[in-house]
């Protein structure tokens, strides 16, 4: 854990419950991440890691416990929150008729940036790592690498101070992964907070993330990467996967 | 195997929520618009019985008089309801139900029930056969624009295409499926439709509601084609919907109001008035192309005399005879003036009515429509059989008046009068109404029409189940 | 905020086949709808000005064959004789009285296609009136078909092109994945809707206004009173609250959280309970609780009534003309008076049933008139067929104006018979004229404005709910 100080955490999760009905979704998630940290969530399909990450979004209101950004609760700031987190799903999705520039325009508008120009707009697409060309294509022809690249200057652009991740680099190629594991390791380094759930535990290592692992709702395991061996990393991972 | 697939659509779907509210409110509003419909058309058939019954005591009991005056006396005949007008009142409030048969006038049927209703009566009535047109298309639309793109989006179609079936098989049991559900939502109305045959039909209604079936059978069995049809050629299920939804909208809304707007653009009508001062015109002058009004009488009356044996010998006969005989004469002139105008508008009547036949091609709705009125009795041909069929009778009533006059004023003269037994000869008006293989032959275009779209609705299901892509 | 995304989706549509499609579908069927109007509205005009020519004529003619009578110049015949107070009213001067078109005649055919909108006075009396009535035939499929005018356009067609451009409102951006993307920026669900809705409902608020607005415009003929510009804004004013009410109502389905497929079908379900069902069900209602009197039994109590009352004046008078005791003349002064004589009292029998005929129609337009509410289709197809001045009420009026001024007419010249006067220049100049009085523009605005709330309500009621589902949130993935 990181130590408090009066700066509070980018992301925090304070006695997070949520439930379905019976089903129990997260069960109590105490959580910290501090400026310039990655946190990655490992852990089995519905372990809880998506919902957690909705619950920072707002998506979905907590059963109990809160949710803050920057220090402010998210159920009663729900837009001021809003301005210092970027999302990056899975599968970022856009809007096909319109193209890479012009969604980065609309999302940073929302976002409260509408005074920057193209040309800047286009120097974060340009630092995502995005083809100059490709900026002026419609998104519908884009790649879901490249869509996911949008996604990253947006969070750039926007000068987000916390990074949301979902499953970023599934399904994307190696090379593309490594691309993307280099932006966030940029990103930390400028002081954005990052939480990334995700099943892949060697990516995890090589950013030098702490990682947490879940299941059924609850953060069982917690530990830095840095003094572990990929081959300890993936035998924790399974110990806790097995019993 | 395709009553394997079948079983498991039909199951699928009885179990789907939008079956079971969708075919409750359809169910609900078929027996409600059966009964309400039923109930409408008792009331208007015995109305009419009774007033046909005054209308002959009046006829009978006129008193002594010249048969002459009698005809001009007149009687009213009325329309009587079709038995099967509680299943399509088809164009039943939009045609004058009575006519005045009287001496020297052929009289269009008046007196609409629509005319004596308000704005909320355009909006189309909601009879069962609305139901089944409009409605039931909905409800299979509802059901089935899902049965192919939601297989594939499910993924359920790549095991059903690895489990080796024929998608001509499947296609079939689709439809059966949806067919079987269909025939569930629909026994009840069948059911209180012949209930309420079995109460008030007679052999005639029973054939009809038997050809009835089997035509409304096959539009459904068109729809539930377009429906697979469509579902299978979709990118997602939403675009079928959507396009499925705007086929519906655009062949049952827009395709028979535009019809109905050319067919009356192409072929115009002439105003009441208009025809009434051709008729006046013609009546004085005599037929376009033919002789003037005089000389024409002149050679009718001349035609039945020598009819009567008399040519040439007018001197010979007494004067009622040869009053009897002109008074027939100038009415048969007044029937040539009257066939050649009214027949033309009953005639231009019936091509528009062809026209919208046509427009069939565009919409299997206008073709189920025309059958199913003519079926039920109550198209504008049915209309059309009882104005020509009265017309007839008026004809042989004042034939029979002029004739009486004829043979037996002699001396008398104009005084002469008959009485009640001349009245009672008169048989009363019973009409007629055109026999199936007529109606057959004349709902032609409308039978082809509906064939053609099964087979080319099916047709066109068939290659695109065939061609479908499974991912 | 709002305009970002306004600006955005208005884009999105551009980019939107199906919108474009739709919005052009729209355009084609107001244009053509007005085009036909305006054919018929002008077809009709017409024929009224061909009538009312030939009347013109016929009564200049009667005037100059009175001179040459009245001079001695020329012998009168008895089928013709233009000072026969009888002969004159029951034929040779019967006038038209005729319901004037509007100049928004082209936005809906209401009842005119079906109920006389064109009567000929004659001395006949009310009960003959159907008989003397002109209009331009329709075949009864046609008519069963109901025309294809703006008022159909508008009210059956144009919330479909609404559902078009709204089924997928929010679900369509849920099923894309953008909603999550939106939602993750600080703006509100409720921003977002609205942006999007207020967006597409301009778009298809500006094209509607101008293509209403065009269609009447093009169409207009007549000239044109500051009263018809009320009943141009309330023509717009309605139909804008119909366009807003059905965005209300797509906006509100689509909170719900359904898929766009479940929106689509939601939406229709609407559109056919609101279109179809609810006017079916008002209509059956409407037929159930004040049947008209029967029209079958009207012609045989007439007939009966005239037989009696023949027989009755032949017992009271004694055979007078029909035995031929006095002169010609003598004889047929006595027939024409007894024919007069007859027709008042067959009127007198005849005008409980034409009453109740009356009274039924006006309870069955009173119960529409509060059942309206029910569907705003009801609303839109009532106000259109008021500011077109082709609706029930309009057309009930001219009816009673009509059977009024045929009782004006009748003591004009019956009076006249019974005194034994014959007609002379200057009874021709005092002939009662028909003008038919509008309804007041209070009374229109009255009904139309209480339709207009009628849309309004049902609106923010759906406005209310969609603003509690939108603060309780939706599903974003």
């Amino acid at each position: 854990m990181a130590p408090r100080s009066s700066v509070p955490p980018v992301l925090e999760a304070i006695g997070l419950r949520k439930t379905y009905g019976d089903v129990v979704a997260l069960h109590g998630l105490d959580l910290s991440i501090a400026a310039g940290e990655i946190f990655c969530l490992l852990g089995a399909n519905g372990a809880g890691k998506t919902t957690t990450i909705q619950l920072f979004l707002g998506f979905i209101p907590p059963t109990a416990g809160c949710v803050r950004i920057l220090g402010q609760d998210v159920a009663t700031h729900a837009l001021q929150t809003k301005q210092h987190i970027a999302y990056i799903p899975e599968n970022v999705m856009l809007y096909p008729n319109l193209t890479g520039l012009e969604n980065l325009k609309f999302f940073t508008t929302l976002a409260g940036h509408g005074d920057l120009d193209r040309a800047t707009l286009g120097t974060y697409l340009d630092r995502a790592g995005l083809a100059p060309e490709a900026a002026g294509r419609r998104v519908g022809t884009y790649s879901k690498g490249m869509r996911q690249k949008v996604g990253i200057a947006m969070a750039m652009a926007k000068g987000a101070q916390a990074l949301l991740l979902d499953e970023p680099t599934s399904g994307l190629d190696p090379k593309g992964s490594n691309e993307f594991s280099r932006l966030l390791q940029t990103m930390s380094a400028a002081g954005v907070g990052i939480l990334m759930a995700t099943h892949d535990i060697f990516r995890s290592k090589e950013i030098g993330a702490r990682v947490g692992i879940m299941k059924h709702g609850q953060l069982v395991a917690c530990m830095g990467t840095e003094d572990l061996s990929h081959s300890d990393l993936e035998r924790i991972y399974l110990e806790h996967m097995h019993d | 195997m395709i009553r394997v697939i079948a079983r498991k659509e039909l199951r699928e779907l009885v179990r789907d929520g939008r079956f079971q509210l969708g075919g409750a409110l359809m169910v609900l509003l078929q027996v409600a618009a059966l009964l309400f419909g039923w109930r409408h058309t008792t009331a208007m058939q015995a109305e009419r019985v009774a007033a046909q019954t005054v209308a002959r005591s009046a006829w009978t009991t006129q008193g002594d008089k010249n048969p002459h005056l009698a005809a001009h006396y007149g009687m009213y005949v009325f329309k009587p309801a079709a038995t099967l007008a509680f299943l399509d009142p088809g164009t039943d409030a939009f045609v004058g139900v009575t006519l005045k048969l009287q001496a020297h006038e052929q009289e269009l049927p008046h007196d609409a029930a629509a005319s004596d209703g308000t704005a909320v009566g355009r909006f189309g009535q909601l009879s069962a056969a609305a139901v089944l047109q409009l409605l039931v298309p909905l409800l299979i639309i509802a059901l089935g624009f899902a049965l192919w793109s939601g297989e594939r989006e499910r993924g359920t179609l790549r095991q059903l295409a690895a489990s080796g079936v024929h998608p001509r098989q499947l296609l079939a049991g689709k439809a059966l499926g949806l067919g079987v559900a269909l025939l569930l939502l629909l026994l009840p109305a069948v059911l209180v439709a012949g209930l309420a045959l079995a109460v008030g039909g007679d052999a005639g209604a029973w054939t009809r509601f038997a050809a009835l079936v089997p035509a409304y059978g096959l539009y459904f069995g068109v729809i539930i084609a377009v429906t697979l049809w469509v579902s299978a050629r979709a990118a997602s299920s939403r675009t079928a919907l959507v396009a499925l939804l705007g086929l519906w909208c655009a062949t049952s809304l827009v395709v028979p109001r535009l019809a109905s707007d050319v067919a009356g653009r192409a072929v115009p009508l002439p105003t009441a008035e208009v025809l009434a001062r051709r008729v006046h015109a013609t009546l004085a002058q005599g037929l376009p192309q033919g002789l003037p009004r005089e000389e024409h009488i002149d050679k009718i009356s001349k035609a039945l005399l020598a009819k009567q044996g008399f040519a040439g010998a007018e001197s010979m006969m007494d004067d009622a005879l040869l009053q009897g005989l002109e008074l027939q004469a100038e009415a048969e002139y007044e029937n040539a003036v009257f066939d050649y105008h009214v027949t033309a508008l009953l005639a231009a009547m019936a091509r528009q009515e062809r026209v919208a036949q046509w427009a069939a091609a565009l919409s299997p709705l206008l073709a189920i429509r025309s059958l199913s009125m003519a079926l039920a009795g109550t198209d504008f041909d049915h209309h059309r059989a009882f104005a020509q069929q009265a017309e007839q009778f008026r004809r042989s009533l004042v034939l029979a008046m002029n004739d009486d006059f004829a043979r037996n004023a002699g001396a008398a003269g104009w005084q002469y009068k008959a009485n009640r037994q001349l009245w009672q000869q008169a048989a009363p008006f019973a009409l007629q109404p055109p026999a199936l293989g007529q109606v057959w032959a004349d709902q032609q275009v409308a039978w082809t029409m509906l064939a053609a779209w099964m087979v080319a609705a099916g047709l066109g299901a068939t290659l695109a189940a065939r061609r479908m892509q499974v991912v | 905020m709002l305009w970002t995304v306004v600006r955005m989706d208005a884009r999105n549509v551009r980019a939107e086949v199906s919108a474009w499609l739709a919005l052009l579908l729209l355009a084609t069927g107001v244009t053509y709808a007005a085009w036909s109007g305006a054919a018929a509205v002008h077809a009709d005009r017409q024929a009224v000005a061909t009538a009312l020519t030939e009347q013109q004529t016929r009564m200049r003619d009667l005037q100059v064959r009175l001179h040459a009578v009245q001079a001695g110049q020329k012998q009168a015949t008895s089928t013709e004789d233009p000072s026969d107070p009888a002969l004159v009213g029951s034929t040779l001067a019967a006038v038209w009285a005729v319901l004037p078109q509007l100049p928004l005649a082209s936005v809906a055919v209401g009842q005119r296609d079906l109920a006389a909108a064109r009567v000929r006075i004659t001395t006949q009396g009310p009960s003959g009136r159907s008989l003397q009535s002109d209009r331009p035939m329709t075949g009864p499929t046609r008519l069963l078909t109901g025309a294809f005018d703006l008022a159909f356009v508008l009210v059956a067609l144009l919330p479909l092109v609404i559902i078009v451009l709204t089924y997928d409102l929010l679900a369509g951006e849920r099923e894309r994945g953008t909603l999550a993307l939106v939602l993750a920026h600080p703006v509100s669900l409720a921003t977002f809707v609205l942006g999007k809705a207020l967006q597409r409902g301009l778009l298809l608020g500006s094209v509607t206004l101008g293509l209403a607005l065009l269609a009447v415009a093009a169409t207009v003929d007549g000239p044109w009173t500051s009263d018809d510009a009320v009943r141009m804004l309330l023509y717009l004013g309605t139909l804008m609250a119909y366009v807003g009410f059905w965005f209300a109502a797509a906006v509100a389905i689509n909170v719900r959280g359904q898929t766009s497929a479940g929106n689509a079908l939601a939406l229709i379900g609407l559109w056919l309970a609101l279109v179809v069902i609810v006017p079916g069900i008002v209509q059956v209602a409407v037929q159930a609780t004040h049947p008209p009197p029967s029209r079958v039994e009207l012609v045989n109590l007439t007939r009966a009534a005239a037989s009696e009352i023949e027989a009755e004046l032949s017992d009271l008078q004694g055979n007078h003309g029909a035995d031929g005791k006095g002169t010609p003349a003598q004889n047929a002064q006595a027939a024409t008076e007894r024919l007069v004589a007859v027709q008042v009292a067959l009127e007198k029998r005849a005008a409980p049933v034409l009453q109740a005929f009356g009274t039924q129609l006006a309870a069955q337009q009173a119960l529409v008139n509060a059942l309206r509410f029910l569907s705003p289709a009801i609303v839109l197809q009532e106000a259109l067929g008021d500011v077109a001045g082709n609706g029930g009420h309009r057309l009930q009026q001219f009816h009673s104006q009509v059977d009024e001024f045929g009782q004006r007419w009748r003591n004009f010249f019956f009076s006249r018979v019974s005194a034994r006067q014959r007609l002379t220049v200057a009874d021709y100049a005092a002939l009662p004229q028909f003008v038919f009085r509008e309804e007041s523009l209070p009374a229109l605005g009255t009904r139309v404005g209480a339709g207009l709330m009628g849309l309004l309500l049902p609106t923010l009621l759906l406005i209310g709910w969609a603003g509690v589902g939108l603060r309780r949130g939706v599903r974003v993935m």
